[in-house]
């Protein structure tokens, strides 16, 4: 599996990734986020970074095709931070290992660009939450009063 | 797929189906006795890919006129009509991500990467950047060490 950034050259593939047909509330709200043109729209900012893994081998179709997608932006509100945003894999290629080489290939090229990250992940998303907690990078998590948990990472390992 | 012409056959070889097969794969040339020029012969498909990409590529002709002007007319552009409400600043990235999938699709021979632009640019208008993004993060949940690395921006 190869992962790359996406560009306006190959934006068109995000129409490969296929929706989850029915799902739990932390994944539509990604995928909403994704592809309802919000995380499009922010891929014109400066320090937007959105990376897509490539089928390549997982199935027979075209090697060049997305997968999945995640997206890191300049945070709102805090200096030298990156916001990491949605992650989504397409449903029909899951349990592959995808949404961890992801995270990481994602994180790795955030904190290369701003010192610290910070992301929310739902409480009950287990898959997230123990990705999260295996990060080395990962300093500090805490849980919020609306259902989520907020990690903080730093370019220095803890 | 093939875009140059693989060789050229008399009009009587086009009876050979190896020499159609050829065609089908890419252009060939045919011979026309009664002119000086050849004809070329490729398959249809093939025919309205490369009619297509032609429109693409003066539909991105006439975007880099209208964009330019002051009050750019969305019927003008077709299906990219779209664009003329996005901002300025928007509209340039735009015109740069339609060139580089009509070049990714040109130099394929493929529909999809501009198909899938259009596609995938127009949900994503100026207004999107201006709707709230994801839940904010709050730095002071946080312990002391870990908040007092994370400064407020400025207004």
């Amino acid at each position: 599996m190869k992962i790359v950034r996406v560009t306006p050259q190959n934006l068109w593939r995000l129409e490969n990734i296929e929706r989850t047909p029915s799902s739990d509330i932390w994944t539509s709200e990604a995928e909403q986020f994704l592809f309802d043109g919000r995380a499009v729209a922010i891929l014109r900012n400066k320090g937007t970074i959105m990376l897509a893994p490539e089928a390549n081998g997982l199935d027979g179709t075209d090697p060049q095709r997305f997968v999945g997608v995640a997206i890191s932006y300049d945070d709102a509100r805090y200096n030298e931070t990156i916001r990491l945003g949605s992650l989504a894999v397409d449903h029909r290629f899951r349990g592959k290992g995808i949404g961890r080489a992801l995270f990481a290939a994602l994180l790795e090229e955030a904190l290369r660009a701003h010192p610290y990250a910070l992301w929310l992940v739902h409480a009950e998303n287990v898959p997230m939450l123990e990705l999260s907690r295996s990060t080395p990078r990962v300093a500090a998590e805490v849980f919020t009063s609306d259902g989520y948990i907020q990690f903080f990472a730093e370019r220095q390992a803890k | 797929m093939a875009t140059t012409i693989s060789r050229t056959v008399t009009a009587s070889e086009l009876r050979d189906p190896e020499v159609l097969a050829e065609a089908g794969r890419g252009p060939i040339g045919v011979y026309d006795g009664r002119r000086q020029d050849s004809l070329v012969l490729t398959s249809r498909a093939a025919f309205e890919i490369d009619q297509q990409l032609h429109r693409y590529m003066g539909l991105l002709a006439h975007a880099v006129i209208e964009l330019g002007r002051e009050d750019p007319s969305p019927a003008a552009l077709a299906e990219v009509g779209y664009v003329t409400t996005w901002l300025p600043s928007d509209r340039a990235w735009w015109l740069r991500g339609f060139a580089e999938a009509i070049a990714a699709g040109a130099s394929e021979g493929l529909l999809e990467p501009i198909t899938g632009f259009i596609a995938v640019a127009r949900s994503a208008d100026s207004a999107r950047t201006a709707s709230p993004l994801e839940a904010p993060i709050d730095a002071k949940l946080f312990d002391r060490k870990i908040a007092a690395k994370l400064k407020p921006r400025k207004p």
